[in-house]
Formats: structure tokens, C-alpha cells, sequence
């Protein structure tokens, strides 16, 4: 009994039955004298009255711990039949008095003060103050009584006796009863003690309501934040008059003002009259009581003192400064939190001017004047800089390098953050709201940006604040808190922050309740696509909850298919899909400048920073103030693909090697394209890529192009490869440079519903010319190919019209007509070209730009030039070509390849070579036996050597050929064309003969002898190609280069 | 702010003699605040409701806060809870008061 948590188990009972009164009455008094009460009434009722107070006295001295005592007052109260029963009831109520304790509390005492002053004795040690708040009831009670015994002499009479028996009685117990007090004090006296403190505090306050019989509240007007001085100078009013005739009559006073308190410029008097007050005030500073003095409403008394609820401020919360002044309004972070939690140890970025203004400050005080508050702007918020303070003012500036932890003069820095001790009431630390860009730049000072925030302090900080919590009619919400918790319904009116509800869900259906948003939340279902609103930092961000975790919700966001967490109150049912995609004036897939020289395209908006996937082809996240301008879409940018052909924006083309990827145009920007496929999520499917390594696909609205067909097949074909048909098909011309010819010319139409028309071309594209007709005033687009150009004087057809213009188009439709072209083909369809079209060396990088590699310069380009023109035609090509080659450099191809080439330089200087020049295989015969000087392998191997580099591949396939007298390698050996080759003299077997062993011996058959160069190199395969091929396609220098 | 801070650590608090505040600085340091809310002054606990809404009815008329911003030391809690205090906040609340007793 003496545990003290059996006094908290009677504690709590009191508190189910609603008794105000204390639990002073221990649980054996409660069995003693409960049932003698029982008895009582039925005594009371079934015979006379006045023997019921006989044994009343006794019954309330019952106690199970002394049975004795209890039969002796049995047997004292002889007849009365009631000792039997209390025995039996005594047992059986032992188990149900926890139930109706109180109840039966209730009655006895009720009865027992209507006939016992000598109560008191007895309750007194237990009961005084139940006596006390029962006071009013009790007093009904025995007027009651009374009135009914006054009614009645008889009883009366007999109550007289009653209570003079009972007197007698208790006389004679009075001294068990001592004792039993004694033994009282001795069991309970420690948890007395206890109760000293307890006994106010387990009484629900519910119950401490007030009634009319407590003093009312008056408000009286006072001076606005003068509040706690009147209270003070109440206080030493009431101490002064303390038992003097003019003590006060009030019985309490207070305040509840403060700078943000809607009770300010009130203080509350506590008093039974209000001229209490008027006493109590008169002539006190600050206070005007003559003014309107407002009695409060009972009803209202409690919400006076209403305390709210001090948020617990935990380490990593965030909070507002108040003071110093210079930082007020500033976020800060919460370190650490003092003891006695009064003081809080908060981070903030420091507004520093290291001292800059201390001199105008010191300036004013010396004239004397109050130090004025810092006027002008407060320096920036801005990490602490060890160099700044070392500038400035290195005096008071210690600290340790390494911690990065500084003091400067009175403050301390840590990591370039100020660290302070402030008062917690200089902090604000409800509605903090942080923005994200504030708690970034906390966090940004490990340079890894938002990803180390803890949501949760931030979660933390923002819970409190209601703010930003919307409800809007046809949420559906859930009550997480209070009475009716639990509920689930639909919002139909919101004012304020009361919520009606229209509950759908549980027992309270279909009803209507109003709800504080305080313990509201909004309830979303798994599948549920909603819309992020604020508070968060992924603010109108869309998606589907897959997750909800009390009021945490995960959703799966449309744009990035990632999942991210945030609390149910900042979201919203979302009716639009992803629409988000822009931040400011940028937007989802613009082309934007990011410095003069780079350009990127925007591939993801974020609430505060964007993506973006720059010209080469990296990513990088960039806040919308670090670009410079945003480039409009040129709808007409035009470009030319890797065929030449042009591309404009939403044409689809594919990558040519690399990743080999396509996609559709999103943005030409000079030599980049911004394409953007289905195939891949990242980057939002925009990859970049270079003008030149793309090749169209198709084009939009099916505008013809050069390279419609995409690949050339026919460079594909092994058939062609080898040269089956001994047809050149070397690319021919490929650019049209300047006016297109055809412009002007006299035309008629071969083929459709203009067939037979005569007309002048006035326009061309690659394909199409637009005609106009000499018949009608009308012009038309006829494909090229339809057309034949006629002599505009003669009428005449002029046949090959095209293949007789230099610049005849490359790679158009118009093409195989070209290649039929016996005189064209038969010259200049080398295998060389070819085979080094085809060369590894062709795809490097370099050889990827095509035109700009010797082999294939020599194809294209060199093709152009009037000098291999000349050359292709001549009867034998070979020689022609080499002529035109050995002859160094006619052609600008040629020259280019050559500068690079040390080959040609020596092969033109070469006294056998030039010798040779007339005579191919004359050439070749010296050739053959300065190759076999030693010494030249070193620089030839790498020709003849499979693998030994990637340009020579193409001659290491065909290699096999070499043992057959050279004559079938398609590469260099097979330069040579048959012509040349086999046609030539019997001398022939001899350079072979050489030359075969060039081959065979590997090594020795390097004219590098004659030129240590690798160029010797080229010398030695200029022997069996054509020499410009080959030097073109030397991979020696080239080979260089490439390293 | 406190008025009678210097009898208060003179004559520890009359309603909380268990704390054993008097001219024990550091436990009064520890166990008041200076920080809360809502001054009362207390002319008649017993009389006042407002004594008795704050549960102050039981002890001596002064001046009493509404709220008292601060928390006690662990190791004098749990001494409390030891000698069977039962600690509620609002024994907390009062313990941290810094009262001006008459």
C-alpha cells in the first residue's frame, strides 16, 4: 500500500469517476465505511430514524484491519441487524467499491454531515478538503434534511437521541480512533508527502472549470507592455496591505501580454466584486481601471490561461534570429540546445564586413553620440572567409587552419558558418517556413549541394507551421489527431482554419463536422496521381503515390521516374499530367547559351536549377541565373548531313558510327545537332552530335533528299568492292559549288503530265528543278532526272548533260547515269579508291570527315580537281594518273596529301622514280633494287605488315594477291590496274620479280632504303598503285598524325 | 526581472522544500528559469480560481507564470521520481518557476 504506484492506481480511479476530490480516503477507509452507509439507508428506510444515527458513528470508524473494533460496534448496535451484513457486504464490495467508490462516498458523507459535527474529527485527516469542494452540496443536502426533520418533532426528538448515543459512543472510541489516525499517519504518511505536490496535479483540469461561485475576471486596460509591471506593482500592493484594514480584495492578478499576444494592454483581475479591483488599482501607474473594465466570461476564464504548447527545439531544426539585429530574420540551423533549454546554440551564415564599418561606428561614439544602429544595408549573408579577416583585420583573427574553426574578434566560425549561443527567446521558432534556396546554402558549403538536407529537421520545422497547408473543398481528409481521430471524409467548406467535413468513412457516415486543420491531414490512395504544391523542394512536381506512411507520401514522378517523398499536406490530386517543364523563361528542350562558346539544351527542369546537355555532350546542372541567354528555335536552320545532303530540324537522322543513335532534330546549332529519340529516358532521350556524322533518315514531310536512301549500298557492296566490272566507281564530285548550271537551261520534260513541254529551268534543289514552261505562264517542279537539256538556239538534245559538268552532283539519283558514262568510270574507278574508301583508316575520326583525308580526298576532292579529271580520261589512267601524280602535285589533292606526306616528296624527288616515271615498271625496277638495300625494312614493314596499322589493312586483305605477282591486291598492288599492270612490257616480270619479293620477303623489299622516311614507305607501294592513291593513303604520315 | 531572486536563493522555494534550493546556487540555477510567459500574482490560492486552473492552489500566495520555458536536469529528476514525486509536467512546470514568495 505504501507503493507509491498503488497511490497512482487510486489516483486514476478517482479520475474515471470523475471525483474531484482528492484521493485522500485510503481504500480501507473506503471499505469500512461505504457499506456501513448501505446499512445506514436501509435503516434509514425500513425502520425508525432515529436508531440509524446510533451506529452511523461506528460504521464510519469501520476498518477491515480491525475486525475487533468492528464487532464490538456490531454488538453495541445490537437489534439494529446490521453487523452481520456489513461483515458479508464488507467482502463481497471489496471487489465492485472501485465502481461506486465515489457514489457511495457521496451518500455516506452526505448523511454524515447532516448528523455528525464530529465528523470532522475523524475526516478531517483525510477528507478536508473533499469537505471543502463538497461544501455546496452538502449544505443542499442538510436543509433537505432538515426541513423534513423539522417537519416531525417526533424525529427530531429521536435525532436528538441519536446524536447524543453517538456522542457517547464516540467518546468512548475516541481513543481507538486516535490510534487508528496514528497508524494512518504512520502507513500513509510518506505518500502523503508526495501528495503534497500530487494532489492538484491528478485532478483532470476539465473539472476545475469555473463555476459562479468563483471570483470573476476583470480585464483592465493598462499600459501596452507595462503588463508584467502592473502585475509586479499588484504584488507589492498586496504584500504592503497584507493584514492591514485596507488588504486588498482581490485574489489574484495576471497578464498575458507579449509583443505578439492579442491579450496585450490588458492585465486580468482576479476578485468577487468589482470595486475590489477599483480599491486595488486606484493610483497605480500604467493601469486605468476608471476606463471600461471588461468582466470575462466564465466561459472564457480558462482560455486566458491557455499556454501553448512551446515547440521542442532538437538539433538540426531550423529557427529565425531575432537578435543580434543585424542577423533578424535570418535562417538559422540548431546545434545544440543548453541544459536547462534556454539557451540554443545555432549556425547561421554571418553578415561580415570584417570590420570595414567599426571606424564609422567608433566615429560617432567618440562625438559623444549613442552608437547609432548600423545604418545602410547589412552586409550579405556570405560564408566567413579566413582571407577577408586576415585582410582586414588579422589582429583578432586566431584560429585553427585545419578545423577551419575561427574566432574573430567575439565571434566564432566553424566551417565559415558563425556559431553563437542566443537566447531562446531570441529566436523564432514557429512559422520558420525555411525556403529551400536558404537551406541549400547550408548545405552547400560541401559543395554537394541539396542532397545531405535532412528532410526531416526540415520536416520538423515546417510541421508546426499550418501556413502553407491548403485544404481546399473535395479533399478528402483524414483527422490524425484529437477526439475523432480517424475520420475520414471530403472537405466541403473551408474557413479559415476549420475544416467541414463530409465524413464518408466509419462510424460517424454521412455526418457533418467541423475540424481544426491543426489535426487534419489529406488522405491520398495508392494510385492516386497527385501534384506536389508547395513546401517542398520538389514543388509541382506530378506523379503516382506508391507509398504513404503515415502523413509521408513516396510518389513515383512522371517526369523522371523517381521516386520521392513528401508530406501529404503538400500535395494535391492532380487532374494534369507532367505539365511542368519550365522554369522562368526556360523551358522542357531549349537551346540555350551558356558561355560564348557553348551551347546546351535543356533536358530537365527542377524546381530551382535545370539540366542541361551541352555541345559535347555532357550534363550539367545549372541554376537559371548561369545562362546566359536562351536561343530561339530556328525552325529554318539548315545544315548539311554527312552526305551533304541538307537537314533541317524535326528531320530524323541516325548517328553514322559512334553510338550509332537517331533521332529527330530538335536544334541545328552551327556544327551540332540536338536530336531527340525514343529509345533512351536519359536526357530526356536528346543526345548531340555533330552535323557531319549524321546522315538523314528521313526528312520531314517527306522532303526529298540526296540521302533519302540513307547509306550508299553501293560502297557496301563487297561486289563492287573487289571491282568485278573493272568500273571505277570512285565517288565522283560531290558538292555542287556555285549556280547549278542547269539554271537557265532550255529543258523539256521527259516523263508525267508535262511530258513533252519545253521550258527553262529558273530554280533547282538537288533533285528537283522548277520549270518554266514556254507554253504556259506557269512554273513547275519536275525531278531533274525528267528533264532534258536542250541547246536553247538549236533545240538539239544535249546528251550527258550532267556528267559533262565538273560539278555534276555525287550521290544523287543522277549518279549510276553518271557511272555508266564509259569515259568517266573506265579512268578513274581505281580499286584504290575503293578499297581505301573502305580502309579502316577511312573511319578513324579524321577519316570520318572524309573529304579532309588524303584517301579520301583523293576520292572526292582530288576527283574534282581538273587534274585527276585530266587524268581519268586520259586512255591509260594509270599512267595518266600517274603522270599527273608524279609529276607532284598538280592537283591541289594532291599537294595537300603530299605536304603531309614525305612519301610524295620523295617519291617526286626520287631520281629511279622520276627515271621511272614514263615507264611504270621502269620505275619499279630500281625501285626494286633499292628496296633491296637494307635498312629499308624498318620504315615499309608497317605496309606490308598485317595489322601493323590500321590504313594498311586494306592492302593487308587482299594480300594473298601479292603472291600472284601483285597483280590481285585490290589495295596497291592492285593499283596498278591490270592495265598497267599486265599490259606492260616483259620488263614487267622483273619489277614484279622484285616487287614480288618485296612482298614476300616482307621487309627487304622496302625502298626505304632509299628514303629512311617512312614515306619510303609510300614510294614503295607507289610502285604498284596508282601513286596518288596511295600516297594519299599513306599511312605513315597520316599515321603520325593520328598518334 | 526576478524581484526577490536574492530571498529566493536565501530561503529556497516554500513550496518545493524537496529541492533543497536554498543557498544551494547551482541546483537553483539548474531547477528555474528566467524565461515564461503569463505573470500571476497570487493574493489567495485557496480563494482564486485562477490559482487553482494553474494548480497553485495548494501553494503560498506570490507571483507564479502561466508558462515556464526550460527543462530540469536529468539527475535531479530522477532523484524526484526516486523519493516518489510523481513528476508531471506540471510539477516540472512549478518546480521551474522562479517564485516570489512574500
Amino acid at each position: 500500500m505504501s507503493d507509491p504506484r498503488d497511490y497512482n492506481d487510486a489516483e486514476s480511479e478517482e479520475e474515471d469517476d470523475f471525483n474531484p476530490a482528492p484521493a485522500d480516503m485510503s481504500d480501507d477507509d473506503a471499505k469500512g465505511d461505504p457499506e456501513a452507509d448501505e446499512d445506514d439507508d436501509d435503516h434509514h428506510r425500513q425502520t425508525t430514524k432515529g436508531s440509524s444515527p446510533a451506529h452511523k458513528r461506528p460504521a464510519a470508524a469501520d476498518h477491515d484491519e480491525d475486525e475487533d473494533e468492528d464487532d464490538e460496534d456490531d454488538a453495541a448496535n445490537n437489534g439494529d441487524g446490521g453487523g452481520d451484513d456489513d461483515e458479508d457486504e464488507d467482502e463481497e464490495e471489496e471487489d465492485e467499491e472501485d465502481e461506486i467508490q465515489g457514489h457511495r462516498r457521496k451518500r455516506r458523507r452526505d448523511k454524515r454531515n447532516a448528523f455528525f459535527d464530529i465528523e470532522a474529527e475523524v475526516d478531517d485527516e483525510d477528507e478536508a478538503e473533499d469537505d471543502e469542494e463538497a461544501e455546496a452540496e452538502n449544505e443542499g443536502f442538510i436543509e433537505q434534511e432538515e426541513l423534513g426533520d423539522f417537519g416531525d418533532a417526533g424525529r427530531l426528538e429521536s435525532d436528538r437521541r441519536h446524536r447524543e448515543l453517538d456522542l457517547q459512543r464516540d467518546r468512548m472510541n475516541h481513543e481507538d480512533l486516535q490510534k487508528e489516525a496514528e497508524s494512518f499517519v504512520r502507513k500513509y504518511g510518506h505518500r502523503r508527502h508526495a501528495r503534497g505536490m500530487g494532489d492538484t496535479t491528478i485532478v483532470p483540469q476539465r473539472l476545475l472549470l469555473p463555476s459562479v461561485d468563483d471570483p470573476s475576471i476583470w480585464g483592465v486596460r493598462c499600459k501596452e507592455g507595462k503588463e508584467r509591471e502592473v502585475v509586479y506593482s499588484i504584488t507589492k500592493r498586496i504584500h504592503e496591505r497584507m493584514g492591514t484594514k485596507d488588504e486588498l480584495g482581490i485574489t489574484a492578478a495576471f497578464e498575458r501580454g507579449g509583443p505578439n499576444s492579442i491579450y496585450k494592454g490588458i492585465v486580468y483581475i482576479e476578485a468577487y466584486r468589482q470595486t475590489d479591483i477599483l480599491q486595488a488599482l486606484d493610483g497605480m501607474l500604467n493601469v486605468y481601471p476608471r476606463s471600461k473594465i471588461i468582466l470575462v466570461d466564465i466561459k472564457e476564464m480558462p482560455d486566458l490561461l491557455r499556454v501553448q504548447k512551446t515547440p521542442t527545439l532538437e538539433p538540426g531544426a531550423w529557427v529565425r534570429l531575432k537578435r543580434p539585429m543585424k542577423y533578424a530574420g535570418d535562417l538559422a540551423q540548431v546545434q545544440d540546445i543548453t541544459e536547462n533549454g534556454l539557451d540554443v546554440k545555432v549556425r547561421f551564415i554571418p553578415r561580415l564586413d570584417y570590420g570595414v564599418r567599426d571606424d564609422t561606428i567608433s566615429g560617432n561614439t567618440a562625438d559623444g553620440k549613442r552608437k547609432r544602429p548600423i545604418m545602410g544595408p547589412r552586409p550579405p549573408q556570405k560564408l566567413f572567409s579566413e582571407v577577408e579577416a586576415r585582410k582586414r583585420n588579422p589582429r583578432i583573427l586566431t584560429g585553427n587552419p585545419q578545423t577551419n574553426a575561427w574566432s574573430f574578434g567575439n565571434d566564432y566560425f566553424e566551417g565559415g558558418f558563425q556559431v553563437k549561443d542566443i537566447k531562446i527567446q531570441h529566436l523564432t521558432v514557429k512559422d520558420v517556413n525555411p525556403s529551400l534556396e536558404e537551406v541549400t546554402r547550408f548545405t552547400s558549403g560541401g559543395e554537394d549541394g541539396v542532397e545531405n538536407i535532412d528532410l526531416k529537421s526540415l520536416a520538423a520545422s515546417l510541421k508546426d507551421s499550418n501556413a502553407t497547408t491548403t485544404y481546399l473543398p473535395n479533399d478528402v481528409v483524414e483527422v490524425y489527431e484529437g477526439e475523432q481521430k480517424g475520420v475520414v471524409g471530403k472537405a466541403t467548406q473551408v474557413q479559415a482554419d476549420i475544416v467541414t467535413l463530409q465524413v464518408t468513412e466509419g462510424e460517424l457516415v454521412g455526418q457533418t463536422i467541423d475540424v481544426p486543420t491543426k489535426g487534419l491531414r489529406k488522405r491520398f490512395q495508392l494510385g492516386d496521381h497527385v501534384k506536389v504544391i508547395g513546401g517542398s523542394r520538389y514543388r509541382d512536381e506530378l506523379g503516382m503515390v506508391v507509398k504513404i506512411s503515415e502523413d509521408r507520401v513516396t510518389l513515383l514522378t512522371d517526369q523522371t521516374n523517381t521516386e520521392i517523398t513528401v508530406f501529404s499536406k503538400d500535395l494535391r490530386e492532380a487532374s494534369d499530367i507532367a505539365g511542368q517543364g519550365s522554369l522562368g523563361q526556360y523551358s522542357l528542350l531549349d537551346l540555350v547559351q551558356l558561355d560564348p562558346t557553348t551551347v546546351g539544351c535543356i533536358v530537365k527542369v527542377d524546381r530551382e536549377s535545370l539540366v542541361v546537355l551541352d555541345q559535347n555532350g555532357d550534363t550539367r546542372q545549372v541554376m537559371p541565373s548561369q545562362i546566359a541567354n536562351k536561343l530561339p528555335k530556328r525552325k529554318l536552320a539548315v545544315a548539311a548531313d554527312r552526305t551533304g545532303s541538307e537537314i533541317r530540324p524535326d528531320d530524323v537522322v541516325k548517328e553514322y558510327g559512334g553510338m550509332g543513335r537517331q533521332g529527330k532534330i530538335v536544334h541545328i546549332h552551327r556544327s551540332y545537332v540536338f536530336c531527340h529519340t525514343h529509345q533512351t529516358t536519359e536526357n530526356a532521350g536528346i543526345f548531340v552530335s555533330r552535323v557531319s556524322s549524321v546522315s538523314t533518315i528521313s526528312a520531314k514531310g517527306g522532303r526529298i533528299n540526296a540521302a533519302s536512301s540513307g547509306p550508299d549500298l553501293d560502297s557496301m557492296n563487297p561486289a563492287k568492292k573487289l571491282n568485278p566490272t573493272g568500273r571505277n566507281d570512285m565517288p565522283p564530285p560531290r558538292q555542287v559549288f556555285g549556280r547549278d548550271k542547269l539554271i537557265g537551261q532550255t529543258v523539256t520534260i521527259r516523263k508525267g503530265g508535262w511530258k513533252g513541254l519545253l521550258g527553262r529551268v529558273k530554280d533547282t534543289t538537288d533533285t528537283h528543278a522548277r520549270v518554266e514552261l514556254h507554253t504556259k505562264s506557269k512554273v513547275i517542279s519536275v525531278p531533274k532526272t525528267d528533264l532534258m537539256v536542250r541547246d536553247s538556239v538549236s533545240g538539239r538534245e544535249i546528251k550527258n548533260y550532267e556528267s559533262r559538268r565538273p560539278g555534276g552532283p555525287n550521290g544523287t539519283p543522277a549518279r549510276p547515269q553518271e557511272r555508266a558514262a564509259p569515259d568517266w568510270n573506265s579512268g578513274s574507278r581505281t580499286p584504290v579508291v575503293t578499297s581505301s574508301a573502305r580502309t579502316p583508316a577511312w573511319k578513324t575520326p579524321s577519316g570520318g570527315i572524309g573529304g579532309r583525308t588524303p584517301a579520301w580526298g583523293r576520292g572526292g576532292d582530288g576527283g574534282r580537281t581538273p587534274a585527276w579529271a585530266d587524268g581519268s580520261r586520259t586512255v591509260n589512267p594509270y599512267d595518266g594518273s600517274r603522270t599527273a601524280y608524279g609529276s607532284g602535285g598538280r592537283t591541289p589533292a594532291w599537294s595537300s596529301g603530299g605536304s603531309k606526306t614525305p612519301a610524295h616528296d620523295y617519291g617526286s624527288k626520287t631520281p629511279a622514280y622520276g627515271g621511272s616515271n614514263g615507264d611504270s615498271w621502269g620505275s619499279k625496277t630500281p625501285y626494286g633494287a633499292s628496296a633491296a638495300t637494307p635498312g629499308a625494312s624498318g620504315s615499309d614493314s608497317w605496309g606490308y605488315t598485317p595489322g601493323a596499322s590500321g590504313s594498311s589493312n586494306a592492302y593487308d586483305a587482299p594480300t594473298p594477291g601479292a603472291s600472284m605477282l601483285g597483280a590481285p591486291t585490290p589495295g596497291a598492288l592492285n593499283a596498278p590496274t591490270p592495265g598497267a599492270y599486265n599490259a606492260p612490257t616483259p620488263g614487267a616480270p622483273t619489277p614484279g620479280g622484285g616487287w614480288q619479293s618485296g612482298w614476300g620477303t616482307e621487309s627487304a623489299p622496302t625502298p626505304a632504303a632509299a628514303a629512311p622516311t617512312p614515306a619510303a614507305s609510300g614510294s614503295g607501294y607507289y610502285g604498284a598503285p596508282t601513286p596518288g592513291a596511295y600516297a594519299a593513303d599513306t599511312p605513315g604520315p597520316r599515321y603520325t598524325d593520328d598518334d | 526581472m526576478p524581484v526577490d531572486q536574492q530571498r529566493f536563493k536565501s530561503e529556497g522555494c516554500p513550496n518545493c522544500p524537496f529541492l533543497e534550493l536554498r543557498g544551494n546556487g547551482e541546483a537553483l540555477e539548474s531547477c528555474t528559469s528566467t524565461v515564461f510567459e503569463g505573470l500571476i500574482t497570487v493574493k489567495d490560492p485557496k480563494k482564486s480560481w485562477v490559482a487553482k486552473w494553474q494548480r497553485i492552489d495548494n501553494y503560498v500566495p506570490g507571483v507564479y507564470a502561466t508558462k515556464v520555458s526550460g527543462s530540469i536536469p536529468e539527475d535531479i529528476r530522477n532523484g524526484l521520481i526516486e523519493d516518489g514525486h510523481v513528476l508531471i509536467p506540471y510539477v516540472i512546470l512549478c518546480i521551474l518557476h522562479r517564485r516570489h514568495g512574500f
